[in-house]
């Protein structure tokens, strides 16, 4: 490269560095925008079901009912609320206020004693929300089989003894944070980079800008320098924040993490200049970059949704999702370590999505206004 | 010498609209030329393509020396071209965006720094180098323009309409260091909408439909009309009754009101005397008078439109009075620590065409939006037929027509559409609403257009379709702001006989205009500048209080030059002062 | 005052109804992201690749793999030779579950002793982690019963019978449906209310309406049109095809809901006439709207429950009319809820939409004043 060339590169980067600074709302989503959503995702996204209203009637009133009914009621996963009638939960049930309920009837004491009886509870469970009552119908057959363990010692007995690697409470947060760095990185990415190219062209300068001996690829790529920059500053904060403020671990290497995330920036900025080349409006950047790119990263990365469940043709399009391929590598990198052979299948695919979506760019944006 | 740039069968074609249709023309090293035409003619694009932003559709075209097709890269390099929006990165700093265009014109910093001085002297830009490009005045905003597109010496400047919505001060000077640029052996093509620039290009290029329809000096065309301008002074009646009935004759091509006067052009076959019954009614001395750019210009285009206005012939005429229709007393606004107006005052009477001019960013917008009642004043009293529009109810609201300087109408739904919007906000319904919206469609030929998204229309229809939205409930007062910029002569005489006939029944009318021509229609002017009112007079008046031996008879544009540079002197004192205390 | 407010409402529809690319944006766009999105949302499990260490290869080692086998959550199910290998293919997540079974399995079973069975779950996939514990955990009581049935007796193992009321089929599809279709209805009636006085402003066309001779209560009036009419079509749409296209069951009443949905719709044109209004331009809208919306979205419980939150974030999610919304909407779809019960979803709505429109009419006036 001339020299007279990297003079006029490092005048366009500092021209878009200096409009950063000058920006607000570049500012805005910049350092704003990523504390805030990190923050949604550690205290409103949460997949621990605890405190679970839950509903014990004891219609019975012998022996092993009463005791039944009160290894239901020291659950720590259920908020219990014991009474005689059926009659008074099913309202209850019916406006959400309780998400189940167990029943423990007259005759149990009496059907675990006689010869031919068979001893039977019923579970109602609130499944508007299925999860929860999977959850609940769950542990309340743990109880009752803890119950009964505790009650037949004599058989063998199969226990599963759980272990969870890397995440030991099982503690959403530790996972959803981690995960909710490449969302927050795909907005400034993607949304940011699309508002400022298509406000170039919106204000005539893209023009102007033309009409100098400058190359296309010139002009767009001196665009990605600053935005890059920016987006690693907001990586390293919100990395900072997970750790030092929701007690995150950070088990790999801080190597490992800049690096996949500089790969991730490729297809991220990509594909916000090929919407603002496509677009060329602000108005309508935006609303794409949302629905293309926020809304993706948000349901179709297997941060909170699993990838295995979809349908196998909406598993394939995930993979044109850049924030499918950092989501994993980034919950390594806090929460087991440097598992390179995972976090380089990952940064191949980025870089090879990265190239597509800046070699589309390139072919769109032709200098010419025909 | 050579041509710069050789245009050969040059065609250019948007599907199926012809924009340039076989363009032939050569373009010479160290000349000015003007490029000029109606709108839609094609201006644009032309500048476009020679500024190797497009491709022509067929033909050829040379730019010092490289052909456009094939060494696109080479013109960017040859060139310096000033878009219409000027390209500035509003949140850089004058110096930032020079550097910034220096860097990528190729300049070394070494030679940057060695052209920074004198193209910051040149411009007069030097006190002002740290200043957000966004926070410039018009002016100032079109000279650094200028400096960006002149950093690397190109060989060929394209300015494609430069002087739109900027005050004559400031054009003035641009045209000053335009003028120095082509003497140093530069090719200027300099689009423009003022014909006044154009009669002092040294070449002009006219385009009409696409197609070249003159090509040479200004003057040679102009020649064409010797002996067919006359100037009707001292006439006894209105002045503008005598202009609507002298462009009825056959024999009158084209006229105008300057000041007391009117100005009128003879169509070729057509002898003075056709023209002497009507002076003689009125009491008026024919003079001839020079000819102009503007009358070859309207005379190749067809002649001026009818004098009469359709619209103000089918309303009847208000109660003639001497009521004060706008007042401003001692109206104030601040933003922040910036006075936009400071304690402006004038009234204005029933059935007169009051003016307001002044520099880009003197506060006329302001007066303007504070008397609509869109802005508060920070202190005075802004009323309208004596109340104070904002915060009134809706009846008075009725009284007022308000056309914005910014087309503002909804592109977002049909020309027909906003019609319908604007009479049923202003409350016509049933017959009457479609009577009113018969008569504008009709009066400014938007048959053609109905269906279609005002966005899409040429300049001058979405004008005129501004003007019928704001007429449609028949207001008693109208408020003009800008209403012809960047718009071609023809329709803007068309504007104005609307405007001449509206007040004609009683109608008063409020404009501002950087158009020194239009400021001769209005009965009184008002100039503002730096916030405060420096002048309020008849423009025959003004004109005289700055005549001097050496030039008896100022132009308004030399009478509104002088007057703001003199102010400028004071204010600079004042400044001066202050500082020093 | 009917005639003006007519011509600026019929302004609004035409305006709206004239783009062919809003016309897509309301129609196509909440049915495309409906169904992609439900498609996508679940927080389901299936297809999980098990690995399995079977140091025993007894009895009831071969049983209890092939109940795993044959379970439907599983997919591929990976026989590994060594605690190495189990614990890398958790790492590399080719597997999300290793189940460890040790050499004594069999023995101590047959001896009437508890057995135990090590399983090693990736945690950095907490949800699906959880979700086939207790899969996993369904598959040992299974295995219990047998056992206690094969052993000696011992006392009655009481039976469950459970019962999943308004979703009998724990179909997490018919749950993401219909909050999917709230959200996106929020977010269209959102953007397009939002976008509506800034854009006027960015094209000057606001300062016409503000000469005319109209007062702010009949703008806003007029700006409520777009949203509540994109929303309305949006929320019919997405409604009709959650009920017939994913067969959702719609058990309540039907004018309770459409009511529901009017005073959500207002609350949230309110809220969008509020970023509206303080907007000089349509960027700053935009971004409004997406700091607006992530908050309401992201804590109105449509991708977790609401009772998973902190018990201060629950409190405050009281002026979250998505919220509100949502219960609602589960509320007509799944519980069958009369007006009655419906109501105290109904109030918070209607205050929430009183004070957002009166404070938009408040700025809009500041502008007229």
């Amino acid at each position: 490269m001339s020299n007279r060339r990297a003079r006029m590169l490092s005048a366009l980067v500092k021209k878009e560095a200096l409009q950063v600074l000058r920006d607000p709302s570049s500012l805005l989503i910049a350092f704003v925008l990523p504390p805030m959503l990190l923050w949604l995702f550690a205290n409103a996204i949460s997949l621990d079901v605890d405190d679970v209203r839950f509903g014990v009637v004891l219609e019975g009133s012998g022996q092993a009912a009463w005791d039944l009914a009160a290894a239901y009621a020291a659950t720590p996963y259920f908020r219990v609320t014991s009474v005689r009638d059926r009659r008074e939960l099913d309202p209850l049930i019916g406006t959400g206020k309780l998400k189940g309920y167990v029943v423990i009837p007259a005759n149990f004491d009496r059907m675990l004693t006689v010869p031919d009886g068979v001893p039977q509870i019923q579970v109602i469970t609130d499944a508007t929300e299925p999860n929860t009552a999977k959850f609940v119908s769950g542990y309340a057959q743990g109880v009752l089989n803890t119950w009964l363990a505790a009650r037949s010692a004599s058989a063998g007995r199969v226990s599963l003894q759980q272990r969870f690697w890397y995440n030991p409470e099982l503690d959403s947060r530790q996972v959803l944070i981690p995960g909710g760095i490449a969302i927050i990185m795909t907005m400034i990415g993607t949304l940011l980079t699309a508002l400022v190219v298509s406000r170039e062209w919106e204000r005539g300068t893209m023009e102007a800008m033309m009409s100098t001996p400058a190359s296309m690829a010139e002009l767009l790529g001196s665009k990605l320098a600053p935005y890059f920059l920016l987006g690693m500053l907001a990586n390293l904060g919100c990395a900072f924040m997970a750790v030092a403020l929701y007690g995150v671990p950070f088990r790999g290497s801080l190597a490992a993490l800049l690096a996949v995330s500089a790969v991730f920036l490729l297809p991220a900025l990509g594909s916000g200049l090929l919407i603002s080349t496509l677009v060329k409006s602000q108005f309508s950047a935006a609303q794409i970059a949302l629905f293309a790119g926020f809304m993706p990263a948000l349901i179709l990365s297997g941060y909170l949704f699993e990838i295995e469940v979809m349908p196998a043709w909406l598993q394939a399009i995930t993979h044109l999702v850049p924030a499918r391929h950092y989501v994993p590598s980034l919950q390594s990198i806090f929460l087991a370590g440097d598992l390179w052979p995972q976090i380089l299948r990952d940064m191949a695919a980025l870089l090879a999505l990265g190239l597509v979506f800046f070699g589309l760019t390139l072919r769109r944006a032709r200098k010419s206004l025909d | 010498m050579a041509p710069q740039i050789i245009i050969r069968e040059l065609s250019k074609r948007f599907g199926n609209l012809v924009a340039l249709n076989n363009v032939n023309a050569n373009i010479q090293g160290g000349l000015l030329t003007g490029l000029v035409g109606p709108d839609g003619a094609g201006k644009t694009t032309l500048m476009r393509i020679l500024a190797g932003l497009m491709a022509p559709t067929s033909g050829s075209l040379e730019v010092a020396g490289h052909d456009a097709v094939r060494e696109a890269a080479a013109i960017h390099r040859v060139t310096g071209y000033m878009p219409q929006r000027f390209g500035l990165y509003q949140d850089l700093s004058v110096q930032e965006n020079l550097h910034l265009y220096a860097s990528l014109r190729g300049l070394s910093k070494q030679e940057a720094e060695a052209v920074f001085p004198s193209l910051l002297n040149f411009t007069g830009l030097e006190p002002f180098t740290k200043r957000l490009a966004g926070r410039l005045s018009g002016g100032m905003k079109q000279k650094l323009g200028l400096a960006c597109a002149l950093l690397a010496r190109p060989k060929v400047l394209l300015l494609d309409e430069p002087s739109v919505g900027v005050d004559p001060v400031s054009r003035r000077e641009l045209w000053k260091m335009v003028q120095e640029m082509a003497g140093e052996g530069m090719a200027v093509v300099w689009a423009t909408a003022y014909l006044d620039e154009a009669e002092r290009c040294d070449e002009v290029l006219l385009l009409k439909d696409g197609e070249l329809a003159y090509t040479g000096a200004p003057g040679d065309l102009t020649a064409h009309l010797r002996g067919r301008s006359y100037l009707v002074s001292g006439l006894a009646g209105n002045r503008r009754e005598f202009l609507t009935q002298a462009l009825d004759l056959e024999a009158v091509r084209d006229g105008v009101i300057q000041g007391g006067s009117v100005r009128l052009v003879l169509s070729a076959e057509a002898e003075l005397a056709a023209i002497e019954p009507l002076a003689q009614a009125a009491q008026g001395a024919i003079a001839p008078t020079p000819p102009r750019f503007e009358d070859a210009f309207i005379d190749l285009l067809g002649g001026n439109p009818s004098g009469r206005s359709a619209i103000a012939e089918q309303m009847a005429p208000l109660a003639p009075s001497d009521r004060v229709m706008v007042e401003c007393r001692e109206l104030t606004k601040r933003f922040g620590t910036f006075t936009a107006t400071d304690r402006i005052s004038f009234a204005v009477r029933q059935g007169e065409v009051f003016g307001l001019l002044g520099p880009n960013g003197a506060g006329k917008s302001t007066t303007f939006r504070m008397l609509c009642g869109l802005l508060k004043p920070t202190a005075g009293r802004a009323e309208v037929a004596g109340v104070a529009l904002r915060g009134s109810g809706s009846q008075a609201k009725l009284l007022l027509g308000y056309m914005a300087q910014k087309f503002s109408l909804y592109g977002s739904v049909s020309v027909r559409q906003n019609l319908e919007l604007f009479s049923g906000v202003y409350g016509l319904q049933g017959r009457l609403r479609r009577r009113r919206m018969a008569e504008m469609i009709e009066v400014f030929h938007l048959q053609a257009f109905l269906d279609e998204s005002p966005e899409q229309l040429p300049l001058g229809y979405k004008q005129r379709l501004a003007l019928a939205c704001a007429l449609m409930h028949r207001p008693r007062v109208l408020f003009l702001d800008e209403p012809t910029s960047g718009v071609d002569p023809i329709t803007r005489r068309e504007f104005w006989t609307h405007i001449t006939g509206l007040v004609g029944k009683g109608v008063t009318v409020l404009v501002t205009t950087h158009f020194m021509d239009e400021a001769e229609y209005c009965d009184r002017v008002a100039l503002v500048n730096r916030a405060q009112l420096i002048a309020l007079d008849s423009p025959d008046a003004l004109k005289a209080r700055m005549a001097r031996p050496d030039r008896p008879e100022p132009s308004m544009e030399d009478a509104f030059v002088e007057l703001v540079l003199a102010q400028g002197e004071k204010g600079r004192e004042a400044s001066g002062l202050e500082a020093a205390a | 005052m009917w005639r003006r407010l007519s011509a600026v409402v019929i302004k609004e529809i035409r305006s709206y109804l004239r783009d062919p690319a809003t016309r897509g944006l309301v129609l196509g766009a909440p049915v495309l992201q409906v169904t992609l999105f439900s498609l996508a949302a679940s927080l389901d499990v299936s297809n999980i690749d098990v690995a399995v260490l079977d140091q025993d290869e007894g009895r009831w080692s071969h049983e209890l793999i092939a109940r795993i086998d044959g379970a439907t959550f599983t997919d591929a199910v990976v026989a590994v030779h060594s605690p190495r290998e189990l614990s890398e293919l958790i790492a590399q997540r080719r597997a999300l579950v290793g189940v460890h079974i040790a050499a004594d399995f069999s023995r101590r079973l047959t001896a009437a002793k508890e057995a135990r069975v090590q399983l090693l779950v990736d945690g950095r996939r907490a949800n699906a982690g959880q979700v086939a514990v207790n899969y996993f955990g369904a598959i040992a009581e299974d295995l219990n019963v047998e056992l206690m049935a094969s052993g000696e007796e011992v006392g009655k193992a009481p039976q469950m019978r459970l019962r999943h009321w308004f979703n009998p089929n724990l179909n997490y599809r018919w749950f993401m449906v219909v909050n999917i279709c709230a959200g996106i209805t929020m977010m269209l009636t959102l953007v397009v209310t939002a976008l509506s006085i800034a854009r006027e402003r960015e094209m000057g066309t606001f300062d016409q309406l503000l000469v005319a001779p109209l007062n702010s209560f009949e703008i806003i009036i007029a700006k409520s049109v777009p949203g509540l009419m994109a929303g309305g079509v949006a929320s019919a749409l997405v409604g009709l095809l959650a009920a017939f296209g994913f067969g959702v069951p719609f058990t309540g009443n039907l004018p309770a809901h459409l009511c529901c949905t009017l005073l959500f719709l207002l609350s949230v044109v309110g809220f969008g006439l509020v970023i509206s209004s303080l907007c000089q331009t349509q960027q700053q809208a935009v971004l409004g709207t997406f700091f607006g919306a992530t908050p309401f979205v992201l804590t109105g419980g449509l991708m977790t429950p609401v009772e998973n939150m902190p018990d201060w974030l629950q409190l405050a999610t009281e002026l979250n009319p998505f919220k509100h919304y949502l219960q609602a909407v589960q509320g007509s779809f799944f519980r069958a809820q009369s007006f009655a019960q419906l109501w105290p979803n109904m109030w918070p709505l209607a205050l929430i939409a009183a004070a957002t429109l009166l404070l938009a009419t408040l700025v809009v006036r500041r502008n007229l004043r």
